[in-house]
């Protein structure tokens, strides 16, 4: 049908491009462009901070080569420098990389979308390609994915997408916590059909909206929510090309997945899912799945990308017995206690009678005597004073913690921060040294919180706009959880299940609702909508490319194809006026008018094969009413009505049935415009023994006045 | 280890040839500790490997390059063709005044490195020669994993006597491997395929397989002849770094006084001498022993799966190796009949 051309005409435009088989390209998005690692990222881009002591993108990378990627194009977001300094000096740009081409592309996007709008515009994606965010770790061999993922392409060229899950039962350290993504898949076909993101901290949402089509169409679906959705995406070009259609989608899946799901029966491009169920894939998306990933790392469940893999050169872990980790010239008191799970980077003390495990310290850290330090993570070069206690915290390089303090649970204290003697430091702080990015100087210390003479501040999200995000990292971002003051807003989830509602509503077709109730919830859509096509016909654009904006917009609002229809037609008649002002007869008005653009209508229509005509109806009540405001209406419409019938946009069946609608003549304007019609509708009506001539003379004499 | 071995004999092979000529001192000492031996990298991580290795040879001296092309030549057959290559596009170094030496030296090298290729490829035939000294009629036979040495050891045997095999599986890390040798599929493993493939199983010559867990060995023992193993490495006091499982089936047989034979080449043969061995074992993936989609026992249990496992020398009782039977006692003159003392340790 008519929506179903537009897409075709993008698939063969991709398709060219596809079928030549190239080397197989990944995208490394390294910022993920959230505020989850806050503070750190303050300092330092998030895809460099380590997890047992190796940068999260090397494991990255690493998972990389593996899958045998050989163009790799890392898209820096944040402090886009470093990284590049980094990558630069790393053993991935030495001539013995397994990339063959390494590309940084620097980009001042905001969002995943832009990032993935920008790559389409530089047409540098030439096949299949690996969508991965730079904090994967994975030792996942993605050659049967891989194949599955060409295979169904073979089959059909609208499988855009394949998306690898891996299955992990109910309750999982590693899977995200605060947000839950269902997947509702079509398990004979692999085919993802829904995706929803379930908030466990507003009982409002915690419900699903399937369309009831999926339920009815498909025998077999599987509802999960067991997965760890990794984001490793595989995608064909095409996936580029739906991401510019839609340039508001921002989050590759709240947004895109979910859209492009949802937009089925628009584009007819269908995503699909590869499930493992071994093999380790995770996302460091967050400090919890940090801890998690952690913990996964260090008990061998990523083996090999295990510690004493060494993926750095110039590491050389060992390991010891009860997964303990070491590197060479460590110093450890004779009486210091060195527990399971732990890591020890190269030229880190530990003094006497300190008790030290499931924690990663760093290279050159100084742990004082008497300390204890459980579940905690200290980047290199930390100097703990005697006689602290440390859980479950994350301690960055270079920072200070002073004697006999005690750092609780959750607790983030970020690059370069000293705390002096005896502090609390309480649960969930996060304290930075950092400067904020507007103000130059970082602001001063706060005594209160590190102690007199110590350096640092309490981080506080600063922006009121970014407080929803930041409500959901506080609760995501703390080791622990504290789900008792969280006060999450769920704003766009349930609008969007609003909105489907509505939209289920209007396909149903329950036209009975009168003009005048639409009149009342008129949407920005209508007029965004008509505004843009109305400037689109006066500029004369294609109508492909009116139709491209239409549903763009019409996708953004998530609009109706009734309100699709109430757009087009304003802008229509809205143009045919200014013609006539601008001199021109309304007969040539009209015609000029649709027999360009008489394809941007049509694809509105969705009823042609059927009996009743309800969209055709519907268009001409609505082409009717907009009349009814404009000057010399009544004649307008007429050749308005003969005008698409003779380009057969509207059927006589329907042209009868819209005579017939009670809502065309609802009002006394109604019946006056339609008045000048009734002619072409007895001539319908008598059909073929209308002599054309005597109508032609009407038309004249109609023009004439 | 097995690369590390190999690269020791390839430099002492160097040294070999280049005392023969002159006193050269070379400054090899660099040259191994690029490969890294003893690191437990993931055998699936092929491309990384090599690249590191590539990269890293380009510092050292035109001569010290045979060591890693041989690496690369075991791990990449496909890049044989461009050994030739290799040492022209080392630089030759001004340690060596003359070119035309130099040259010589490197065929004389080329040669020997080419002997070990084919020493390797032979190994197991050699190896499976002594089988019929070994293997009686009638014998029940325990082994384990599904090491391809042992299966070409038993197949020769079956050949001309009927005896009976027991075959522990080896769960978790190689009990899939196990069953495709002991039912004769093929397994998918292309390296493997080459040569499995054109195998018949043991089944195929009359002989009764039995396929038991790990955990009923110490049942069996009183009923087996012989113990025949594959193992990892051989270290030079003769012990064996071999898959887990191994040092029980050993200390079962030490039990019930069966005899336990070890059939290696000498490819295997480390000089490493194992004064802490538990340095020597790797722990392999934890998901294989709990899968990792139960997240309870992820969160709360210690998962431990060495994949290797220390079996002391007096544990075993007979080597066999492509040079014949050897005690385990004597393991250490075939070490030094191999290897150069400034080689042993990197």
């Amino acid at each position: 049908m008519a929506p179903k051309k537009g897409g075709g005409s993008n698939k063969s435009r991709g398709n060219a491009t596809e079928e030549v088989e190239e080397t197989l390209q990944a995208v490394v998005l390294a910022d993920t462009f959230e505020t989850r690692f806050e503070p750190f990222t303050l300092d330092k881009p998030r895809c460099l901070l380590p997890l047992a002591n190796t940068p999260l993108i090397e494991y990255t990378f690493e998972f990389l080569a593996n899958a045998g990627v050989e163009e790799v194009f890392l898209y820096g977001g944040a402090h886009s420098d470093k990284l590049e300094s980094y990558i630069n000096a790393s053993k991935w740009r030495a001539p013995s990389s397994p990339f063959k081409k390494f590309t940084f592309l620097k980009s001042t996007s905001t969002s995943v979308g832009d990032v993935m709008r920008d790559l389409d515009g530089k047409h540098l994606i030439t096949g299949d390609f690996l969508v991965v965010s730079g904090d994967v770790i994975s030792n996942l061999p993605i050659e049967g994915a891989l194949a599955k993922h060409r295979a169904r392409r073979q089959a059909d060229k609208n499988a855009i997408m394949t998306m690898i899950l891996r299955e992990a039962g109910r309750k999982h350290r590693t899977k995200a916590s605060s947000v839950s993504p269902v997947f509702v898949v079509d398990p004979t076909k692999d085919r993802c059909l829904h995706y929803e993101e379930i908030d466990h901290h507003s009982p409002e949402s915690s419900r699903l909206n399937i369309d009831a089509e999926i339920i009815t169409t498909f025998s077999e679906i599987d509802i999960r929510q067991d997965l760890i959705d990794c984001n490793i995406d595989i995608c064909t070009p095409d996936v580029l090309s739906l991401w510019s259609d839609s340039f508001d989608y921002q989050t590759p899946r709240k947004q895109f997945l979910y859209g492009v799901l949802k937009d089925y029966e628009l584009n007819g491009k269908t995503i699909h899912t590869h499930i493992i169920e071994d093999h380790y894939v995770a996302r460091v998306r967050n400090l919890k799945a940090y801890d998690a990933v952690s913990k996964d790392v260090i008990s061998r469940w990523a083996y090999p990308l295990c510690p004493e893999t060494n993926l750095l050169p110039g590491h050389n872990y060992e390991l010891r017995k009860g997964t303990l980790y070491q590197e060479q010239d460590v110093t450890l008191a004779r009486s210091c206690v060195v527990g399971r799970r732990t890591v020890i980077g190269q030229g880190t003390s530990i003094g006497d009678k300190s008790i030290v495990k499931d924690t990663v310290l760093g290279r050159n850290c100084k742990i004082g005597k008497n300390v204890t330090l459980e579940g905690a993570y200290i980047w290199d070069n930390a100097v703990i004073g005697d006689g602290t206690t440390i859980r479950h915290a994350i301690i960055a390089d270079g920072v200070v913690i002073g004697k006999n303090c005690t750092v609780e649970s959750g607790a983030l204290i970020s690059f370069g921060v000293k705390v002096a003697d005896g502090v609390l430091v309480n649960e969930g702080r996060r304290i930075t040294n950092a400067s904020r990015e507007d103000d130059d100087a970082p602001p001063s210390s706060e005594p209160s919180i590190v102690g007199e003479g110590g350096e640092g501040y309490e981080y506080v999200p600063y922006d009121e706009d970014e407080d929803d995000d930041e409500t959901a990292s506080n609760a995501s971002s703390g080791l622990i959880y504290n789900m008792a003051n969280l006060s999450l807003s769920t704003d766009s989830i349930s609008t969007l299940s609003s909105e489907i509602s509505d939209y289920g509503g209007s396909r149903s077709g329950s036209f009975a609702t009168s003009v005048s109730d639409d009149e009342d919830q008129d949407s920005h859509f209508v007029q965004d909508a008509a505004a843009s096509v109305f400037d689109s016909l006066r500029d004369g654009v294609t109508s492909d490319v009116v139709q491209l904006e239409l549903v763009s917009l019409r996708m953004t609002a998530n609009a109706s194809d009734h309100e699709v229809r109430r757009a087009v037609t304003s802008a229509f008649m809205k143009r045919v006026a200014q013609l006539m002002e601008a001199g021109q007869g309304a007969r040539d008005a009209v015609h000029d008018m649709f027999s360009k653009y008489h394809e941007i209508i049509e694809r509105a229509l969705f009823d042609r094969e059927t009996g009743a005509k309800p969209d055709q109806v519907d268009l001409m009540v609505l082409f009717q009413q907009d009349l009814v405001h404009r000057p010399r209406g009544e004649t307008v419409l007429l050749f308005l009505a003969k005008e698409l019938y003779e380009l057969e946009v509207v059927e006589e069946e329907a042209l009868e049935q819209w005579w017939a609608d009670e809502r065309s003549t609802a009002t006394e304007e109604m019946r006056k415009v339609r008045s000048q019609t009734q002619q072409f509708i007895d001539w319908l009506a008598e059909a073929e023994e209308e002599d054309s001539s005597e109508e032609e003379e009407e038309e004249e004499e109609s023009d004439d006045e | 280890m097995v690369v590390g071995n190999i690269v020791r004999r390839v430099l002492g092979l160097i040294r070999d040839e280049a005392e023969d000529d002159r006193d050269g001192d070379f400054s090899l000492s660099d040259a191994g500790s690029e490969s890294q031996p003893q690191t437990p990298r993931g055998g699936d991580d092929p491309s990384d490997f090599h690249g590191s290795d590539r990269g890293a040879s380009k510092p050292i001296s035109s001569l010290a390059t045979h060591p890693v092309s041989m690496f690369s030549l075991l791990s990449h057959p496909e890049t044989e063709t461009s050994l030739p290559g290799t040492p022209a596009t080392g630089s030759p170094s001004g340690r060596l005044p003359g070119h035309t030496q130099n040259r010589d030296i490197r065929a004389e090298v080329l040669d020997g490195i080419n002997e070990i290729i084919d020493e390797l490829g032979q190994v197991d035939d050699q190896i499976a020669a002594y089988a019929l000294d070994h293997i009686h009629s009638n014998e029940i036979i325990l082994t384990h994993t599904s090491s391809t040495t042992v299966q070409k050891f038993l197949l020769k045997a079956a050949h001309k006597r009927k005896f009976t095999v027991i075959h522990a599986e080896s769960y978790p890390n190689n009990h899939e491997a196990t069953h495709a040798t002991v039912s004769g599929t093929a397994p998918n493993d292309d390296e493997i395929l080459s040569t499995e493939s054109f195998q018949k199983p043991l089944i195929a010559h009359g002989i009764t397989v039995i396929l038991i867990p790990d955990s009923a060995v110490f049942a069996l023992m009183s009923r087996v002849n012989k113990v025949i193993l594959g193992t990892h490495s051989v270290l030079a006091n003769g012990g064996l770094v071999a898959a887990a499982g191994t040092r029980v089936i050993a200390r079962a047989a030490k039990v019930h006084q069966t005899p336990c034979v070890v059939v290696s080449g000498v490819y295997k043969l480390s000089p490493v001498y194992p004064f802490d061995f538990d340095s020597l074992i790797e722990y392999g993936d934890s998901s294989k022993v709990i899968g990792y989609e139960d997240g309870d026992l992820v969160d709360q249990i210690d998962v431990q799966n060495p994949l290797y496992d220390y079996v002391p020398a007096e544990l075993v009782d007979l080597y066999i190796t492509n040079l014949g039977g050897h005690a385990p006692s004597y393991l250490y003159r075939i070490v030094s009949d191999h290897y150069r003392k400034e080689d042993i340790s990197f």
